[in-house]
């Protein structure tokens, strides 16, 4: 961490303010001033993956906490990025400094860090024992999108009513169930008659009311369920006291995949993200969390809905908007995933997998 | 807490082989291994009827199994024990009009068994039996009644458990997640859960007897014949004796109950060999088809065939019960579900009452299975509408045209009897026909 001289901020931000604008920082490269924001684990991932910057046009963005990217610069990504909450660092062939856009209410979290870096070298906070404010940013909900658990919050008490808005849901499971069975059956030698899953521990990521878990529970498995939403996990946790039997093999917390990541790193036998990466932030932490909790040979399973056309028209047009299937708002095309983009992501991510 | 509660109606038939169906089998025996950790618990009005000897004499209730059923029974192991005690097959069975000449009659191409012919009381024994063999998984309470039930609510409530709640008669309550009601057609489960029921009495009384044939026959040919007053049914049991059952009105049911025997016997001869009802009109009118048909397909025309002479009635055999018609609007609600006669009941004219019932089971077993395999809550109603959709499809039909036949045949009036007994013959004639209505009587 030795070259961390001479990074200057210049121009600030007035504190409230919604709108994008551009802070100039001073430096010899991207990489000290991105080093701030970073927690340990992911500066030395970075160390990894970038030797240096190329000044030639090429920006630097910096997903809010996360690993680098490398795009081509184009007005277009910068505000696209910018929707996703993304750092973006752009350093322009023609200007020695590069430019930080930033949105406000991460400017005024920082706020503190960067009034003392004016005219001071960043080098000195590397030299603070991880003071409590820094905790900010290198633990707690990265992938957690909290418009999406407003959405959630209000819909928490009617998971169980088969008829209701999450009818969709209960009718996915004749599909979920047998798909997760049989190929989790097909990694199992031999296993219990009646009771398929016995012996497997699955982590249900957004599990919401506990859809998925409950016949997962009751076809053997110990089942993980964890939701950001609280109301949700109450809800779950309310409806599996009836049986007996679930109540022991299934377990709910209301947490984030990146807090229990750190707890279970190689447990799980399987790990089911149904209907959860369409509400997701940052889809490439989300996927390397999860394959930090599986164990070698375990499987990932992923479903929702792709990102075409037809799943405009009939995912939010139609669902949403003239049927009122779902209740509206609860989807966001943008946030739709595509096959290519999950290939491309697991490709970085794991060995072996299958579309 | 059970999983599954079935309570008990008099006869007990269905659920008890419902019990054996559902509970945890093993699989090398052909057994269903995804009700493995369920427990099953039946509720029993009567007492325990064991049986220590079979009895000498033949019991006269009686009920016709048809393949289907008896491959149900075999898969789950009752059917050995019924084969070790006793029952008839019968490979024929003519039906035949009283006021015509016209006359169906069924048999299979190679003379294969068309159904078997088994008392009521070696059916439950042979359950019984089956059912000890399962008592780690099936509970059976004898001698008690369900007072009460207490359904659950369609959401979520704070305090509420989302199962059935029921109180026994001594005061017990038991929790389940799925409620079977197979208590016969005045189910107490299909009155509390509100179900609506359409039902009707008929004005017929059936009398059932066991006969002494006047000689030993082989007696495999089950015969039916439909007198304006009601059809009178002939079933063998043995080479020598048979069982009858005759639906008439209920004056003349308690008339013939009360006759001494010999008089007894010659009613039912008189019964199944008179002509006094046939017209000359109707039967120059049939005899005319049947020579335009002799023309059509000139193959094999079946006379009609007497049925053996009775010689004597068992002594104290002869019971009356009376008939009705009835069916369930809904066969399923949330974590309840109907089977048997507590869904429908029908006119034993087409020998089906049981056998809709044992078809009610093997549906509902195997929607079970397959929903528990998948991991679903047992009482959840979307595995339950597939089998009342199911089922319904199926009892509507034959419901509808047992009673169609019942009212058909109950007339004298020249008009509907020219019209029955061409049909019949009509359909006599058309054999692909006869073996659609046999195979759909035999599922």
């Amino acid at each position: 961490m030795g070259a961390m001289a001479g990074a200057m901020l210049i121009g600030s931000q007035e504190p409230g303010a919604s709108s994008w604008s551009p802070m100039r920082v001073q430096g010899p490269s991207t990489w000290d001033i991105l080093h701030c924001f970073l927690g340990p684990q992911q500066r030395a991932g970075l160390e990894e993956e970038l030797p240096g910057i190329e000044p030639d046009g090429h920006m630097g963005c910096q997903r809010h906490r996360q690993r680098i990217n490398q795009f081509k610069y184009k007005a277009g990504i910068i505000s696209h990025l910018q929707k996703r909450n993304w750092i973006v660092i752009i350093k322009d062939v023609n200007q020695p400094d590069w430019t930080l856009q930033i949105k406000p209410w991460i400017f005024n979290k920082y706020r503190t860090i960067w009034s003392r870096s004016y005219g001071v070298t960043f080098s000195c906070l590397n030299r603070i024992k991880r003071p409590p404010w820094m905790r900010l940013y290198s633990t707690s909900q990265t992938t957690i999108d909290s418009s999406e658990v407003k959405t959630f919050q209000a819909l928490a008490h009617k998971w169980w009513d088969e008829q209701g808005v999450y009818a969709p849901l209960h009718s996915m499971n004749d599909l979920r169930v047998p798909f997760i069975r049989d190929n989790l059956l097909k990694a199992v030698d031999d296993h219990q008659p009646g009771k398929p899953l016995s012996g497997m521990k699955i982590l249900d990521v957004g599990c919401g009311g506990g859809l998925l878990a409950e016949p997962l529970g009751r076809l053997g498995a110990s089942v993980i369920g964890i939701d950001p939403v609280d109301e949700n996990i109450k809800t779950a946790h309310h409806h599996k006291s009836f049986d007996p039997v679930l109540d022991k093999r299934l377990e709910y917390r209301a947490c984030s995949l990146e807090e229990i990541a750190e707890e279970t790193i190689e447990t799980f036998d399987a790990v089911i993200a149904s209907e959860v990466v369409e509400h997701v932030i940052d889809l490439e932490t989300f996927i390397q969390c999860c394959c930090q909790v599986l164990k070698p040979g375990g499987s990932l399973f992923i479903t929702t809905i792709n990102k075409t056309q037809l799943s405009y028209a009939l995912g939010i047009v139609f669902s949403e908007q003239i049927a009122g299937i779902v209740p509206k708002g609860t989807h966001t095309w943008e946030k739709f995933v595509s096959p290519e983009k999950l290939e491309s992501i697991l490709e970085s991510n794991v060995y072996h997998f299958k579309l | 807490t059970k999983s599954l509660v079935l309570p008990l109606s008099q006869s007990g038939l269905r659920l008890a082989s419902r019990a054996a169906a559902d509970s945890s089998r093993p699989r090398r025996r052909g057994y269903d291994i995804h009700f493995r950790d369920k427990k099953i618990l039946l509720i029993e009005a009567g007492p325990k009827k064991v049986l220590e000897k079979l009895s000498e004499t033949y019991s006269n209730r009686v009920s016709s199994i048809s393949p289907g059923s008896a491959t149900l029974l075999s898969s789950f192991g009752a059917w050995d024990h019924i084969c070790n005690m006793r029952y008839r097959a019968f490979r024929r069975m003519q039906v035949w009009d009283a006021c015509s000449e016209a006359l169906i009659m069924f048999d299979k191409d190679n003379l294969d068994d068309m159904g078997y012919i088994v008392e009521n009381d070696v059916i439950m024994h042979a359950l019984t039996k089956q059912l000890e063999a399962v008592s780690d998984r099936v509970t059976v309470l004898y001698r008690s009644k369900a007072v009460s039930y207490t359904w659950p609510c369609p959401f979520l409530m704070a305090d509420s458990s989302p199962w059935v709640q029921i109180t026994l008669g001594d005061g017990s309550t038991l929790q389940t997640k799925l409620l079977i009601g197979a208590d016969g057609h005045n189910s107490g489960v299909r009155q509390a859960a509100g179900i609506p029921n359409v039902s009707w009495n008929y004005d017929q009384s059936a009398v059932v007897a066991t006969l002494h044939l006047s000689e030993a026959t082989e007696n495999n040919v089950a015969w039916q014949r439909f007198l304006p007053s009601g059809p009178i049914a002939l079933l063998p049991l043995s080479d020598t004796l048979s069982s009858l059952v005759w639906s008439t009105s209920h004056e003349h049911a308690a008339e013939l109950v009360r006759m001494d025997e010999e008089q007894f016997v010659d009613a039912v001869n008189s019964a199944f060999w008179s002509d006094a009802n046939h017209t000359d009109f109707v039967d120059s009118a049939g005899s005319l088809l049947q020579h335009a048909l002799a023309l059509l397909r000139p193959t094999k025309v079946s006379a009609r065939q007497l049925p053996p002479s009775v010689a004597r009635v068992d002594a104290k055999s002869r019971v009356l019960f009376p008939l009705g018609w009835g069916h369930a609007a809904e066969y399923v609600r949330p974590r309840v579900a109907l089977i048997g006669d507590a869904a429908h009941r029908v006119h034993p004219l087409a020998g089906q009452g049981v056998n809709m019932g044992f078809g009610d089971i093997s549906s509902l077993a195997h929607h079970l299975s397959s929903a528990a395999f998948n991991g679903r809550d047992l009482g959840s109603m979307s595995h339950l509408t597939g089998y009342e959709t199911e089922r319904q499809r199926h009892n509507t039909a034959l419901l509808a045209a047992t009673d169609l036949l019942k009212r058909l045949y109950s007339t004298r009036a020249t008009p509907l009897v020219l019209l029955r007994t061409w049909g019949l013959q009509a359909t006599n004639a058309v054999s692909p026909l006869k073996g659609q209505i046999m195979a759909f009587a035999s599922k």
